[in-house]
């Protein structure tokens, strides 16, 4: 991506979130499957914008690529409670605390990702994908509600995309290793 | 440094399920009622037969309160159902006087005395009970007596609400202390039997 | 394009490393057999044991025995590998570590817990002993899969990392790109073939069972949260059916490289080779229905899908490879030292095994096979007779001194003794399946009782050869060259 490119996405994705929030944590689904992954990925952006003007925020990410890791990936799974979605619709303080706090965790995981080793990054993957697997299914075939707010319908749909999202996710991590546009040597 | 991490992660974790027991709003608010009992709102009601009553004025009995909506094509008859074997279940241990069941309506406007008598009939032929169905007279009462509960109601999308079908305990002193499945009724009865008796021995410490 | 990169000069770190999963690798072995023979020995009468225990050795066995099949399977591909790429000794050590963490692990579920759920933990049976053991026991048991699982897949990952470096991309070592261009680079080596399609199965293998493992745990402390029972023995199956076929694939590596020092052939890919290895990894990922079978809920699709590409799986890689065989052996002079001969019977034994396995993977045969011992018969040839003895070739051959001549005569005998043991310890198995004694029994009526003595009896004798082996290697141990 370039550096325009990357503007351009922010510039107009930052009012669009706020613009649809409500709209947004009207249904399960676009709550849980669309509002979050924007909110860390409008991070994600802002991180990569900082990096380029900011040389030393990659030194910075070097040093701290692993609590800078695990923030990301602690606040990341909070954030796959449905208790915390329920909370962030009757609370403003947990509501004001997702705001802040996955941007952040797209931030810190953009500053931290190209100082991971190879290893660690493909466990993290797979780990995704996997999370995406679980947590689509059990969405799926409970027989309850895990959310107060949302009704079962709402929640089986969210069970069907987050599964669509595994396979799409597993078929780019498939298609980039086996055909691969890198070439060493 | 990474320790330090670690731990704040895992302590945000354990903070945010009640130690990993509560991954869901409600299974929180439960674990939270029980620590934390909450003190219920008092609300202006009116009862089967149009008799108006507080809810303040039922102190000192133990309430057995759930929602309902008479429209309701689907839980509500399940819960009725329970509530009745409940209060058969009472009667055999003669706690009848010192306990009251209210079905309370989330339907205000539609639910006349009228409506929540046809309600209550459809369980048992005697009307006259510890079990009454009512309706708050003020809907806004009512909508900010659930909101203070946690108590949650959403469009079914086909007229009617998905909601909250729990049975909610509320002790002697006008808080609501445990928040139980609506079809665990051993449960339900052991923990009024648990109340009653610490009501009881209360007063003999004091006599 | 590639060209062999000189023999890296032996670390003395990760020679110890290779000696660690060696040494590992025999006791767990000899101790599973111990369990196998013991659990003959108790159908046949000859120790009683209460069938509670007799499950708990079942369980351990099973999962004792695929384990271990993967290890020695990654210290064989590993041992090749690495002169084609260059893979990080940490990781190899790390995935031995949790291999040990897991063992452990595993042996307090079974031993102490007293679970005896089987290796497969179909759900939601771990979550439903009846009092036998307790959700912490099954707990155990599997999160120890899940710590060993994590362990290969680091492995796995360092593996993929070091061909993406020096390949470009998975398609390449696997060679798909010289069959559609149509020219076959020669001195591609076949262990980058292999290992790319291990890599490749196991690690979609390991996504499957990272789902299951974990929403197994789940349903074990938060009971509510439950899952389709149907799914979860689809994902298990598939991740156990591709685990076990891998370490055959794994071991087969020892086939290829060590074969051409006896015979004074080199082991070249052909475009046969090439079209082969690609079409097996597919196949092995769509043909794990064939161990569903009896499930008459699952699609009929699946079913006809199992049995036709049972038919076909096996085939492309199993035929290529004795193939290859053959034209090595075919009018050479070949050295028949040990090793060529543990190569030789493992090519035989995964080739043969094929036979009972296609047999019970045809439906109509499956629904009166399927619960009886001809199927751990047809698994047995594979493992016993295939897998095993390329893991013990690969062993004589890395640990015999650099310009050994003398042949030990004692373990040649012992190689006798093993096969003509271990046939007829199949052969028990497959008979005894033909006359419907059912599998996965404690106790057996009096009429099957023969077969399982006679079972009891060969199998002691391939546990004393294979005792016997392990003693020879593990005094040999510090000869090991890591540039055989």
């Amino acid at each position: 991506m370039t550096d325009n490119f990357r503007q351009a996405m922010f510039v107009m994705l930052v009012p669009v979130i706020i613009i649809s929030h409500h709209w947004l944590e009207t249904s399960m689904t676009s709550h849980m499957a669309v509002q979050l992954p924007l909110l860390v990925f409008v991070g994600a952006l802002f991180a990569g914008l900082l990096q380029t003007y900011s040389p030393r925020l990659v030194v910075f990410g070097q040093r701290y690529r692993i609590s800078l890791l695990l923030y990301s990936l602690f606040t990341i799974s909070l954030w796959m409670l449905p208790r915390l979605l329920d909370a962030a619709l009757y609370q403003s303080s947990i509501a004001f605390l997702k705001w802040l706090s996955l941007p952040l965790a797209g931030i810190s995981l953009v500053l931290c990702w190209r100082h991971l080793p190879f290893v660690l990054r493909g466990i993290l993957h797979l780990e995704l994908l996997a999370t995406l697997l679980r947590l689509g299914w059990l969405y799926l075939i409970a027989p309850q509600r895990y959310c107060v707010s949302y009704g079962i319908n709402d929640q089986q749909q969210l069970g069907h995309v987050l599964l669509g999202y595994a396979a799409v996710y597993g078929l780019f991590l498939a298609s980039s290793v086996l055909l691969g546009g890198r070439r060493a040597n | 440094m990474t320790v330090v991490a670690v731990s704040l992660g895992l302590l945000a974790w354990w903070q945010t399920t009640q130690g990993f027991r509560a991954f869901t709003w409600e299974s929180y608010r439960r674990l939270k009622i029980a620590s934390h009992p909450l003190a219920v709102p008092n609300v202006l009601l009116q009862d089967q037969f149009g008799h108006l009553l507080d809810l303040n004025s039922l102190r000192g009995k133990v309430l057995v309160i759930n929602f309902i909506y008479t429209r309701c094509p689907t839980i509500c008859g399940y819960t009725g159902l329970n509530l009745s074997r409940l209060q058969r279940m009472l009667l055999q241990r003669s706690f009848q006087d010192r306990v009251r069941l209210l079905s309370i309506s989330l339907d205000p406007h539609f639910d006349t005395p009228q409506k929540l008598k046809a309600y209550m009939l459809r369980f048992s032929n005697q009307l006259k009970t510890s079990w009454q169905a009512v309706r708050p007279v003020k809907p806004l009462q009512g909508q900010e007596m659930q909101h203070q509960l946690g108590v949650v109601s959403i469009p079914d999308g086909i007229g009617g609400f998905t909601h909250n079908a729990a049975t909610h305990l509320v002790d002697q002193k006008g808080y609501l202390v445990r928040i139980i499945d609506e079809d665990n009724l051993k449960l339900t009865i052991d923990i009024i039997a648990r109340m009653l008796l610490a009501a009881k021995t209360g007063i003999n410490h004091d006599g | 394009m590639t060209t062999r990169t000189q023999s890296v000069t032996a670390q003395p770190r990760e020679r110890l490393y290779l000696q660690l999963y060696i040494a590992t690798t025999l006791a767990i072995f000899v101790l599973m057999m111990l369990a196998g023979v013991v659990m003959r020995a108790v159908q046949g009468t000859y120790i009683h044991m209460s069938p509670d225990w007799f499950y708990q050795i079942m369980t351990l066995h099973g999962a004792g025995m695929v384990g271990i099949a993967g290890l020695a399977g990654v210290s064989i591909m590993w041992y090749f590998l690495r002169r084609y790429v260059s893979l990080t000794p940490g990781l190899f050590l790390a995935n031995l570590i949790l291999f040990i963490i897991g063992v452990v692990m595993i042996l307090g579920a079974i031993l102490l817990g007293k679970f005896g759920g089987g290796w497969t933990f179909l759900y939601p049976l771990p979550a439903k002993s009846m009092g036998l053991w307790s959700h912490n026991a099954a707990a155990a048991y599997v999160g120890g899969l899940l710590v060993i699982g994590i362990g290969f897949l680091l492995f796995y990952l360092d593996v993929a990392r070091a061909l993406l470096a020096k390949y470009g991309s998975l398609g390449r070592a696997l060679g798909v790109n010289q069959l559609i261009s149509g020219r076959i680079d020669t001195d591609h080596p076949p262990t980058v073939v292999a290992s790319t399609m291990v890599l490749i199965v196991n690690t979609i293998g390991t996504l499957a069972g990272a789902v299951i493992l974990v929403l197994t745990l789940v349903n074990l402390y938060y009971p509510t949260m439950q899952i389709d029972a149907l799914w979860a023995k689809n994902l298990i199956y598939f991740f156990g059916h591709v685990f076990i076929n891998a370490t055959i694939y794994m071991a087969v590596i020892a086939v290829y490289e060590l074969l051409p020092k006896y015979t004074g052939r080199p082991w070249k890919v052909t475009r046969p080779f090439l079209a082969a290895w690609s079409a097996s990894t597919l196949m092995v990922i769509i043909v794990y229905p064939h161990h569903l079978l009896m499930d008459m809920v699952m699609p009929d699709w699946m079913l006809v899908l199992g049995q036709v590409i049972s038919y076909l799986s096996g085939i492309p890689v199993l035929l290529v490879t004795t193939y290859g065989a053959l034209v090595q052996i075919h009018h050479a002079k070949v050295r028949w030292d040990t090793p060529a001969k543990f190569l030789i019977l493992a090519v035989f034994g995964w080739a043969a095994g094929v036979v009972p396995a296609i047999i019970d993977g045809t439906i109509v045969v499956n629904q009166v096979m399927h619960n009886t011992l001809w199927v751990p018969g047809h698994f047995h040839f594979y493992l016993l007779l295939g897998m095993l003895p390329m893991v013990l070739g690969f062993l004589f051959h890395i640990s015999r001194h650099e310009n050994e001549t003398t042949k030990d005569r004692s373990v040649g005998m012992g190689f006798w003794i093993f096969m003509v043991s271990a046939l007829l310890f199949i052969f028990m198995f497959l008979y005894s399946g033909v006359m419907s004694v059912p599998r996965r029994w404690a106790e057996h009526l009096a009429a099957w009782i023969p077969y399982d003595q006679w079972a009891a009896l060969f199998g002691l004798v391939v546990l004393l050869s294979m005792l016997f082996f392990t003693v020879k290697l593990l005094a040999r141990l510090t000869h090991i060259r890591l540039e055989a």
